[in-house]
């Protein structure tokens, strides 16, 4: 990479990076994740020969296309060390870019959480809203670590059923 | 389930500390983690340090040059063989249908768009084998295709298509580039290949060979017209990986996917070529193009004609494009190459008979050429030529006919 390549290079990825680092973690919930996989994106897309002939206001755009096949690569990588998963419920977890999208994909969770029965929905706001262990989930709640981690296995299937009717529902 | 609930609150764990989190290796476990992180997105991001964008940057310089690199790899089978894997394994639930051919069918229902790297060899008589060219291929079901040519005569050449029109960039001023050997048109499309499948007079399968790391099926299909060739399905995925047409006048073209990822859609950007430096090429013309026997065009026809031997040319043509016989680029070169011989048909050796200076270009109209002889030592005035196996400044010259002084 010469001087101006990597210039260039420079440029557009301190004016792209925090939205596209946004979208990534927005679909991996972990920073981890979503640092390496943005670094990724930029590789990949700056490494493509004919990038410099897509628009610039259209970078972007080209960046989030990238980093959503990254990721979706990285669950395939993933189903393969494993057995067997149904790819759709990867592919599902819908990413909501339009400002209104994001506030309907928020409505749409948190009444589905508002569904859950009180101990239920108070297990999943501690473990994963609030990010407690679930040996500070339990001291809070009153309950052994195994009751925890039990109520909150059955609260998300519960919560993934009704968020799956709900979007059944939504989109008829 | 026991193994669930613990999986389920570990993976919370690793998102709770912004660990990349283990994977899921069931249904249920992808649907609960999914559902884990709908719940976590309640949650503002977590950013990144601030000198993220510094080191971003720090490593491009290293990483693009790694991309690069990974390109050119690619073309060893072993690395094709680790990507393929990855990429088509996980997408395709195991397809048990034992008709060959539905089996594709349906597969291949599945895709919507793809994204791969396509790899065109070429074998001569002599059984040398050749990389012509590697290709970057974006294209859906809508018939939409963005072809980049990453290596080859090529390179860098986008030939881009909304599924009725194409354009080509760098836009040049004749007929499209041939991005295929001797053709623009996208001749490995995963959808026309099983379509023609079906449509063939026969289709069996002969045998099982490992095409780029993964098993596959050898497919042995004689079309309703033309030559047979040979079609590598993967066992796993039953999409087609790679194609080999038949030995034919001594040229042989292999087409392969070496990389190959299955999208929900191609880029938009990609397809769009407004405000972008393309044209759009009128491919009619370029189809239909007239014969020249059939438009005589009274400057361009010469007194004697050459018989020309087309597989020879065709052959001088793939030379061309690995470097060799670079001459044959040259039309006045070719001129006094083709003169020379006529005055000492043994070979030449040492100076040419006739200066390259006692030859001028006296009429082209970019396909055919008449080169005026200013020479006495030959009796031939002039010497016509024709691009016949690529009409583009990549296509050689072959000498069709000469004026001799009366």
């Amino acid at each position: 990479m010469n001087e101006e390549e990597l210039k260039f290079a420079a440029e557009v990825c301190r004016q792209t990076w925090e939205p596209l680092y946004r979208y990534v973690y927005h679909k991996v919930q972990n920073r981890e994740e979503a640092e390496d996989i943005t670094q990724e994106t930029y590789i990949r897309s700056l490494a493509y020969p004919r990038f410099r002939e897509i628009g610039r206001a259209e970078y972007l755009a080209f960046f989030k296309a990238v980093a959503a096949n990254l990721v979706k690569d990285r669950w395939r990588r993933n189903k393969k060390r494993g057995i067997q998963v149904g790819f759709d419920a990867a592919a599902n977890l819908a990413f909501t870019e339009d400002p209104a999208e994001a506030v309907g994909e928020k409505m749409l969770v948190e009444q589905a959480l508002k569904t859950l029965g009180a101990e239920q929905r108070k297990v999943v706001e501690l473990r994963i809203i609030r990010g407690y262990s679930v040996s500070e989930t339990a001291r809070m709640m009153g309950l052994k670590a195994g009751h925890v981690r039990v109520l909150q296995y059955r609260a998300l299937k519960n919560l993934a059923v009704i968020l799956s009717k709900e979007e059944t529902s939504h989109e008829e | 389930m026991k193994n669930n609930v613990k999986k389920l609150s570990d993976y919370i764990d690793r998102l709770n500390r912004e660990k990349a989190p283990d994977a899921a290796d069931c249904g249920e476990l992808e649907n609960l983690y999914a559902a884990v992180r709908r719940v976590k997105s309640l949650k503002p991001p977590v950013m990144p340090g601030a000198d993220f964008p510094d080191k971003v940057v720090q490593s491009l310089a290293r990483g693009i040059k790694r991309a690069k690199s990974r390109k050119r790899l690619l073309k060893s089978a072993a690395a094709a063989a680790a990507v393929l894997a990855v990429a088509l394994l996980v997408y395709f639930a195991a397809l048990k249908d034992t008709n060959i051919v539905s089996a594709m069918e349906r597969a291949y229902g599945r895709v919507s768009a793809y994204h791969g790297t396509l790899e065109v060899v070429f074998t001569s008589g002599a059984g040398e084998r050749q990389v012509q060219s590697v290709l970057d291929v974006w294209a859906d079901k809508q018939g939409r295709y963005a072809i980049g040519v990453l290596e080859g005569a090529y390179q860098g050449l986008m030939t881009v298509s909304d599924g009725e029109k194409v354009w080509q960039s760098p836009p040049g001023e004749g007929a499209l580039m041939p991005v295929f050997s001797e053709t623009h048109e996208f001749i490995f499309e995963l959808g026309g290949e099983i379509e023609a499948l079906k449509a063939a007079q026969s289709a069996r399968v002969a045998g099982e060979e490992t095409v780029a790391g993964r098993p596959a099926y050898v497919l042995e299909v004689t079309p309703q017209g033309g030559l047979p060739y040979k079609l590598w399905v993967d066992k796993e995925t039953k999409i087609p990986l790679q194609k080999e047409g038949a030995m034919h006048n001594a040229i042989q073209y292999t087409t392969r996917y070496i990389e190959i990822t299955f999208l929900e859609a191609i880029p938009d950007e990609l397809i769009q070529v407004e405000g972008k430096n393309f044209r759009e090429a009128d491919i009619r013309e370029e189809e239909s193009p007239a014969p020249a026997g059939e438009s005589p065009d009274e400057a361009f026809e010469p007194q004697v004609r050459v018989e020309v031997d087309m597989q020879a040319e065709q052959a001088q043509q793939i030379a061309a494009d690995s470097g060799s016989s670079p001459w044959r680029l040259d039309p006045v070169f070719t001129a006094q190459v083709f003169v020379s011989l006529q005055i000492s048909p043994e070979g030449i050796t040492g100076e040419y008979p006739v200066d390259y200076e006692d030859f001028t270009i006296a009429r082209t109209d970019g396909r055919r050429m008449k080169v005026q002889v200013s020479s006495d030592k030959t009796e031939i005035k002039a010497v016509y030529l024709e691009r016949l196996v690529r009409q583009d400044e990549t296509g050689i010259w072959t000498v069709v006919g000469y004026d001799i002084s009366r």
